[in-house]
């Protein structure tokens, strides 16, 4: 586990949080990740994207937007960004947001400085699941 | 309770209600009393940064005092520029309250001053106002999730709808690749202020609103109407 997931695993201390990844800015390539062992490597990746774009997106009409919540049913993402990293932080909808907030802010603060090359595509750090894993539905914060 | 004996404009506008004053006075956010000497006694409205902040009459503060006032049928008012409230006992935003206002107003059947074309006048005006129409508010837009906009109000609503629409597609797209289903509401906060897009049956309602501003309960109960 490198340092910046052991960093990661933490956020679990908060009731609810299911699992996190960490991606690198502007490009969103995925640093580590924590946990959502369901979650494939390519959705991964598609999520970095999409939630680097959204950022971008978000400046014209919020300008410096640094947070960004997506709720939907029973769970919600949580991201957290300054200029250099976005923590994304998947958690059921029941955690308390004050202190992910809190903790997403520690550790953004004991990443600042760390070493965040992300990994060689080549071998996914977590197993890729089986198929019929991957259609996993999450119901009230739960794999379903 | 500070006396009609102000240090700015003080008469009587024939045709006009207390209702207009407190309408222009907020429209133009200004910071004021507005002391009112009518029919059914005297009173005084506190008026901060373009809201109805405090109001007193002999008996009654908030806004019992506000409808107390606004139920008067005639009377002067004078306007002492740049009083600030001495505390604040009113906390809706000024449209709400007069909407309250006109509706009490009618269901009391009273005629008013400006007469029936002057009630029909602020009914029809109240129609339009609501929870997002407030100073707090920078833009709210309002949309079917095809795409159709349906109302809104921003200094460039098709960006605000633009946005809001392309952070709608982006989070069910996410949603999908992590196995998340019924997108519920996305909101983003940073130092300029906050933006919420929240759906509910078929419909979006994106607001963006300053900083320390509630803006999810303003676009959930702009998703309500």
């Amino acid at each position: 586990m490198t340092s910046a997931a052991a960093t990661l695993a933490g956020l679990r201390d908060v009731r609810g949080v299911e699992g996190s990844f960490l991606l690198l800015l502007p490009g969103g390539e995925v640093v580590t990740r924590d946990g959502l062992a369901v979650v494939t490597e390519a959705s991964i990746a598609d999520t970095s994207r999409r939630l680097s774009n959204m950022f971008q997106a978000l400046e014209s009409v919020c300008p410096g937007a640094d947070e960004a919540v997506l709720r939907f049913e029973g769970l919600s993402l949580f991201a957290r960004k300054n200029e250099r990293v976005l923590l994304a932080v998947l958690a059921a909808d029941t955690a308390s947001m004050p202190a992910l907030r809190m903790a997403a802010n520690l550790v953004l603060r004991q990443l600042d400085g760390a070493d965040l090359t992300p990994p060689a595509a080549t071998e996914p750090s977590v197993p890729e699941p089986a198929a019929a894993d991957v259609r996993r539905r999450f119901w009230r914060g739960s794999p379903v | 309770m500070p006396q009609l004996d102000v240090a700015g404009f003080a008469g009587t506008l024939p045709g006009a209600s207390i209702e207009d004053v407190i309408q222009m006075s907020c429209l133009t956010l200004a910071t004021r009393a507005i002391h009112v000497d009518g029919d059914g006694g005297e009173g005084v409205l506190y008026i901060g940064g373009g809201q109805v902040v405090h109001a007193e009459t002999r008996t009654a503060r908030g806004e019992a005092a506000l409808f107390e006032i606004l139920g008067w049928r005639q009377g002067r008012f004078g306007i002492d520029e740049g009083r600030q409230p001495p505390e604040e006992t009113i906390t809706r935003i000024w449209q709400s309250v007069l909407l309250e206002a006109a509706h009490r107003a009618d269901e009391d059947g009273r005629p008013r001053d400006d007469g029936p074309e002057g009630r029909a006048r602020a009914v029809e005006a109240s129609r339009s106002m609501g929870p997002l129409d407030g100073p707090e508010v920078k833009g709210w837009v309002r949309f079917t999730l095809q795409g159709e906009r349906t109302d809104g109000r921003a200094p460039d609503v098709e960006e605000l709808h633009s946005c809001a629409a392309y952070v709608i597609e982006l989070s069910q797209a996410l949603g999908r690749a992590l196995g998340l289903e019924a997108l519920a509401a996305v909101e983003a906060r940073g130092p300029a202020g906050r933006a919420v897009c929240r759906l509910k049956d078929g419909i979006a309602v994106a607001v963006v609103a300053g900083p320390g501003v509630d803006a999810a309960a303003l676009a959930e109960r702009g998703a309500e109407r």
